[in-house]
């Protein structure tokens, strides 16, 4: 568990950063949608894992189906304002 | 100019940034986060460790409204069904097996649990016993040796084969070895034998002392009331047919027909104990099998062990063991759980019903008082009723509580719900269907719905839907032989 929080937050780290460096994400908003896709994406691992420990194959593909399509939507607007506000300017 | 008024440059400062949120990451991973303030918010004094999203309540004010004033005593135990006569081996040859040791089911009643289970696993045979194939019917057969600290019967022992249970009889002695005053072992020696002071610690010292060898005997958690008039209601008039009074006395007394509580041991210590989850929830049959019967054969030792520790210590402790009081009604004073529509079980925040021992010892040992709780399941229960659904003969009552005595030997004085235990054949559907049973280990919604359950019952009824669509609750008994289960079946990381 240490090991995957600090390699996750290291990940997230170095990726924010590339995403400032870039000028990806400009907008706060754009940062609320993609924190919650990351969110959503964190749920969508651990419900379906920690599922399967507790003996709950069914809860573990409908919850990862749930929170992954969540994720998917929240960081698939997230990346189309990004990608649509680049080609405007 | 950007460095104008700092010396660090935008670039470091997101590096720095980033630094910052890998180690919060890894702490937010790798720790606990809430876990001392569980025990700094919800707890009472730090001896009832509470998830954080437990409420405390007022001393005798639980979550279930009780009216203290028309609250009557109840004579004895509830009523239970009648066990059949015909044994297992008639059973089995008229077509509908059952009937071993300790079971009520009816061949009437055991063929709709049947119909009920084949129904709910597709493939599933009953056996010979009516308990499932013949892994988990050997398992029922050898754990509920001296269950409930019965004594056993006929045993092989140096070549021959003894009664027990008759020889013991036969010398004076009773079907178990739990008794109200407890073993006092000849070989038990107390600090008064050797003319030396017994321990004395605060009352949430003495609390905190009895919780680690409740944990230390197999146990989970402990609990503590104060009695006074209105708690004594829910102690029973009789119990084994004795009546069990509380007098002014020095000595705690046990004759052919009362038993006495001395008035200053005032101190309701109550314990639990839990039920193996993964094989409670994969039982199937015409009755309760493996994972309660290993609990009623360990937990009677456990608490006969506890009373023997008090009695030690050099404190008196009394108890009428499994029977003698309304077990699930002290618990909601005690803290233990809430009252829910199952009724007969409390329900607790941690692992919902799967709990076998919610036992009581009186003691002179000055106890601190543990606060009722609320984490919203009274209010969950009234839109929930999952239990009353999948109860195959209709026994748990559905609708809102009532303050009525609806059901044979029950009683009024609280706005609750009751089950009829007089037809109750103790299969093992209910307990297992709760949704307050899942893994606490596991998803982190389960801690989300909790928390939401305890602030707002808006959800109830949306998360009661959902724990029927994502398959939680009951499982196919014929798997649990290939999981990996824990030690005696209980997770005991939360």
């Amino acid at each position: 568990m240490f090991w995957i929080g600090l390699l996750a937050g290291a990940a997230i780290a170095f990726v924010a950063n590339r995403l400032v460096q870039k000028g990806v994400f400009t907008k706060w908003y754009e940062w609320v949608l993609g924190g919650l896709g990351v969110l959503a994406l964190f749920a969508t691992g651990q419900h379906y894992f920690s599922s399967l420990r507790e003996n709950e194959p069914q809860s573990a593909w409908m919850g990862a189906l749930i929170f992954g399509i969540i994720a998917l939507i929240l960081l698939g607007v997230a990346w189309q304002l990004s990608v649509r506000k680049t080609k405007q300017s | 100019m950007s460095n104008f008024h700092s010396t660090l440059s935008r670039r470091d400062f997101m590096k720095a940034l980033g630094l910052a949120g890998a180690g919060v990451g890894a702490v937010s991973a790798a720790a606990p986060v809430f876990h001392d303030v569980d025990e700094l918010t919800a707890s009472s004094g730090g001896v009832q460790k509470l998830p954080w999203w437990v409420k405390e309540r007022e001393f005798k004010d639980p979550s279930v409204p009780i009216d203290w004033q028309n609250l009557p005593k109840l004579e004895g135990v509830f009523p239970m069904q009648a066990k059949p006569t015909l044994s297992a081996q008639e059973r089995y040859a008229m077509g509908i097996p059952g009937g071993s040791s300790g079971t009520w089911a009816s061949p009437e009643q055991a063929q709709v649990l049947f119909d009920h289970m084949k129904k709910e696993f597709p493939g599933w045979e009953p056996g010979y016993a009516g308990l499932g194939d013949n892994r988990t019917t050997a398992l029922f057969m050898a754990t509920k040796f001296m269950r409930m600290g019965m004594w056993p019967g006929e045993i092989n022992m140096g070549g021959k084969r003894v009664n027990v249970a008759k020889a013991i009889s036969a010398a004076g002695g009773t079907a178990a070895f739990t008794s109200f005053l407890g073993l006092r072992s000849s070989e038990t020696l107390r600090p008064q034998d050797f003319g030396v002071p017994r321990w004395e610690g605060t009352p949430e010292e003495n609390l905190l002392t009895l919780r680690q060898v409740v944990r230390f005997l197999g146990g989970c958690d402990v609990g503590a009331q104060e009695m006074d008039s209105d708690v004594f209601k829910l102690f029973h008039e009789k119990s084994g047919g004795k009546q069990l009074v509380i007098e002014n006395v020095d000595e705690a007394a046990e004759t052919p027909t009362k038993l006495v509580i001395p008035a200053k041991a005032k101190y309701i210590l109550q314990w639990t104990a839990r039920q193996p989850y993964e094989s409670t929830r994969r039982q199937a049959g015409e009755y309760e099998d493996a994972a309660v019967y290993w609990s009623y054969q360990r937990f009677p030792f456990v608490g006969a062990i506890i009373q023997e520790f008090i009695h030690a210590l050099g404190y008196t402790a009394v108890s009428t063991h499994m029977s003698g009081y309304h077990s699930s009604a002290v618990a909601t004073l005690t803290g233990m759980g809430e009252h829910c529509r199952m009724s007969s079980p409390i329900l607790v925040p941690k692992y919902g019903t799967t709990n076998r021992a919610m036992w009581v010892i009186m003691t002179d040992m000055p106890l601190m008082s543990t606060k009722p709780i609320d984490f919203g399941v009274y209010d969950f229960c009234k839109t929930c009723g999952i239990c009353a659904d999948s109860c195959p003969f209709g026994l748990i009552e559905k609708g809102d509580p009532s303050w009525e005595a609806t059901q044979p030997g029950s009683r009024p004085g609280f706005n609750g719900w009751r089950t009829n235990t007089t037809i109750c054949p103790h299969c093992p559907v209910c307990q297992s269907s709760c949704p307050f049973n899942t893994n606490g280990d596991g998803s982190f919604i389960h801690d989300l719905v909790r928390n939401t359950v305890s602030v707002t019952p808006v959800f109830n009824s949306f998360f009661a839907n959902m724990e029927k669509t994502m398959g939680y609750g009951r499982k196919d008994p014929r798997d649990w032989w290939n999981i990996d289960d824990y030690t005696y079946g209980i997770n005991t990381s939360y």
